[in-house]
């Protein structure tokens, strides 16, 4: 069978997001507004691929007889996940200007597309929805969670970025580097985690609510539920330790990089490495 | 006081402080985070065999005495939860006063008082009156910033302009509402119930087994029309092997009369009386009757695939006795169909014993002097339902909205004051303004810096 449009689309979205990559690097070492300038659009063209591609690939599942919206399955999830990543980190890079952090987490965005489309066991058929997921809380829930997981993947990037920074302090002082001040890095980290946990709040909620109307209960301590508890316990230690216990520095940079490690395990080692009714997401 | 007493105090005073602390909550989370884990790598609420065969026997026996089989609801996991919920209330108890407080302000005079100002401004004006340059500041704060409220003192003039206090707020209505999904968890845990009912097609239920065993009365009956398997169609429109949907025409009757009619599938439970019909799962049961053949001593055939039913009149053997059905079901053991039946005379006695006769033998069944065949058994589709109360849902909705309003308001809102002084001093009248913002500190400062502007603007040098 013929690879379907949508398909190469998002490989073609993954490609650009490659190139941005690259263009974000070259950007990171010398400084050049104009490398910047095309960093930025070449991730927006990809972006614009990666959002026509998720169009695309709705109006090939009404084609095919059974339309739905394309949150359904591993591929169609990590594409969306892939599109997110790219959407928050360019506001965030609109909002605040510092392109390097485009080298850490464009990447992620190749990853996202990467781990799906070149994955032979990841299938990339449209296959009509099965009974359990035929409900408008699908799009709510798979929405609101992978952005909020988005927003932590980009929080995730710049706390690396910051443990970096704060070796490079350590070992040659407070020079003028490719890395922006330790001190914005840890700002914006929790400006990323800020946005993420209202929406995976909100996630973990509309998911609590489809389960009321489709398993009998809001609330069964599944592994898939449970880690995004898990997940949304960790980072709301984050707050409470930079907000009211004036965490600041490594300790709290870890603190993000394990969150995001638990988000990571939610997405995917509860599909892979657990047993439990939510292995459906496969 | 004497020292015992001081001491008392003290140790009670270090208490309050442990329970009240942030490093409290921040153990309670990590710990409730890193004990979730174990839940999830242990499967819970198997059968205790189970976990002897998956860990051993000593292991086995650790996970029953610490509750890891069901580790949510062990005691000391509810402990750790309870934990964090004192915790949440002694600190918002200690900070909630001062939060409103702040809200609340609306004096403008600030001397005297602890007031962060991040941002501040100054300028002095020659050759003008106090009166004359606060009558242009409240214009410019008004046009600027919003109504002041104003106040005098000493000569000098005094105005504050605070907006969006409530945002202060956020925070005591987040951690509110976690106190309304532990609530909704108890009443549903007490006044709730879960359980199952396969409703077989055309057949009637008014009970259901529970999950953790018995027999519950529903109060109504619920009977089950028809269940439908519905599969996609190709492209060509040839229906394939994939389920589209699982439906059942649900009707509820009450003193016999229909109440109510749904079709539900799996996303649609029936509702009635606040307990949920959910769609679960279905399968294939034994009807009400057999086809049998019976052949006689002399392998004669004596009769060909008749269908009786299960209780009713029996299969007439020709001879003055009668094969009657006893029981049948669609599957004996995983092995496929099977009927239990019985020989009587023509005058009711039993001629032979009761012999379960199975289509999986292969070939006819001797049932006293006869050889019985199961031809077929009828089989009628029943649909199963999960069957569910919870009475703290609504408690939890109300959780769910609070949640999500508190944590727009927190991250979202800002309380933003500013305040304007004319004072009169030697060289002149000076205008102080001063800002403060309890978040988003960037496009305060923003905006702080659009005022300056203005008022440099409008009092010149």
């Amino acid at each position: 069978m013929t690879n379907p449009i949508n398909s190469t689309m998002f490989g073609i979205a993954m490609v650009i997001y490659l190139l941005a990559t690259l263009f974000y690097i070259v950007y990171l070492v010398s400084k050049n507004r104009s490398v910047g300038l095309v960093a930025t659009f070449v991730a927006l063209g990809g972006w614009l691929i990666n959002t026509a591609a998720m169009g695309v690939r709705y109006l090939e599942s009404y084609k095919a007889g059974y339309g739905y919206v394309p949150l359904s399955n591993m591929y169609e999830s990590m594409t969306f996940f892939a599109w997110a990543i790219i959407l928050i980190y360019l506001i965030f890079e609109y909002a605040y200007g510092y392109r390097s952090i485009g080298a850490f987490v464009a990447p992620l965005g190749v990853v996202g597309i990467a781990l799906v489309s070149l994955n032979p066991k990841i299938s990339s058929d449209l296959q009509p929805l099965v009974p359990a997921l035929q409900s408008n809380w699908l799009t709510a829930h798979v929405v609101t969670c992978f952005l909020g997981y988005a927003a932590f993947a980009v929080g995730f990037a710049i706390s690396i970025m910051y443990l970096l920074k704060k070796r490079s302090e350590k070992a040659y002082g407070n020079r003028e580097g490719a890395l922006p001040p330790s001190k914005v890095l840890d700002e914006l980290s929790y400006k990323a985690v800020a946005v993420g946990f209202p929406l995976l709040t909100l996630g973990i909620l509309t998911g609590a609510a489809w389960a009321n109307y489709a398993c009998g209960t809001y609330w069964s301590w599944d592994p898939k539920e449970t880690w995004s508890l898990i997940t949304w316990f960790f980072y709301a230690a984050y707050l409470h330790a930079r907000f009211t216990a004036g965490w600041r520095g490594n300790r709290l940079a870890y603190l993000s990089v394990l969150g995001f490690l638990a988000v990571i395990f939610t997405y995917w080692g509860v599909n892979f490495w657990l047993s439990g009714l939510h292995s459906y997401a496969g | 006081m004497s020292s015992a007493e001081e001491r008392s105090k003290g140790a009670l005073d270090r208490l309050y402080e442990f329970f009240c602390s942030i490093k409290l909550s921040l153990f309670c989370l990590i710990a409730l985070a890193l004990t979730s884990i174990i839940g999830t790598v242990i499967q819970q609420g198997r059968d205790p065999s189970e976990y002897v065969r998956e860990y051993g026997a000593s292991t086995a026996r650790v996970i029953a005495a610490l509750s890891l089989h069901d580790m949510y609801h062990s005691w000391w996991f509810q402990v750790l939860l309870a934990l964090l919920l004192v915790n949440i209330t002694l600190c918002s108890i200690r900070r909630f006063p001062h939060a409103w407080r702040l809200m609340r302000d609306s004096d403008p005079i600030f001397e005297g008082r602890s007031v962060a100002m991040h941002e501040k401004w100054e300028r002095t004006v020659k050759g003008v009156s106090v009166e004359e340059v606060a009558r242009k500041a409240e214009a410019l704060l008004s046009q600027k910033a919003g109504k002041p409220v104003r106040a005098e003192r000493d000569g000098s003039t005094y105005f504050l302009v605070s907006r969006g206090g409530w945002a202060r707020m956020g925070v005591y209505v987040t951690h509110f509402s976690l106190f309304l999904f532990a609530l909704g968890a108890i009443i549903g845990s007490r006044w709730g119930f879960k359980g199952f009912v396969e409703v077989p097609e055309g057949q009637t239920v008014n009970t259901i087994l529970l999950r953790e065993g018995g027999v519950k009365p529903l109060g109504f009956d619920v009977r089950c029309d028809k269940f439908t398997l519905a599969f996609y169609n190709d492209a060509r429109g040839v229906p394939t092997e994939r389920v589209r949907a699982y439906l059942s025409d649900l009707t509820v009757l009450e003193g016999g009369r229909e109440i109510l009619r749904k079709q539900i599938a799996v996303n649609t439970p029936l509702i009635h009386r606040d307990i949920y019909f959910y769609q679960s799962s279905y399968g294939q049961r034994a009807g009400n009757g057999a086809a049998l053949s019976v052949m006689g001593p002399n392998r004669n055939l004596i009769v060909y695939e008749s269908r009786i039913d299960r209780g009713g009149p029996g299969l007439d053997l020709k001879d003055g006795n009668v094969l009657e059905l006893l029981d049948l079901t669609a599957n004996l053991r995983e092995t496929g169909p099977a009927v239990l039946v019985r020989v009587l005379s023509g005058a009711g006695q039993p001629v032979t014993r009761e012999t379960v006769v199975a289509a999986a033998r292969g070939g006819p069944t001797p049932v006293g002097n006869y050889l019985v065949a199961l031809n077929g058994v009828d089989t009628t589709m029943y649909t199963g339902l999960l069957v569910a109360k919870d009475p703290g849902v609504p408690v939890i909705w109300a959780g769910c909205i609070l949640i999500s309003l508190g944590l727009l308001v927190a991250f979202f809102g800002s309380h933003r004051r500013i305040w304007l002084r004319v004072s009169q001093e030697s060289q002149g009248v000076r205008v102080l303004l001063a800002g403060n913002s309890s978040r988003n500190r960037i496009a305060f400062e923003n905006r702080f810096r659009e005022l300056t502007e203005a008022a440099g603007e409008t009092f010149g040098t």
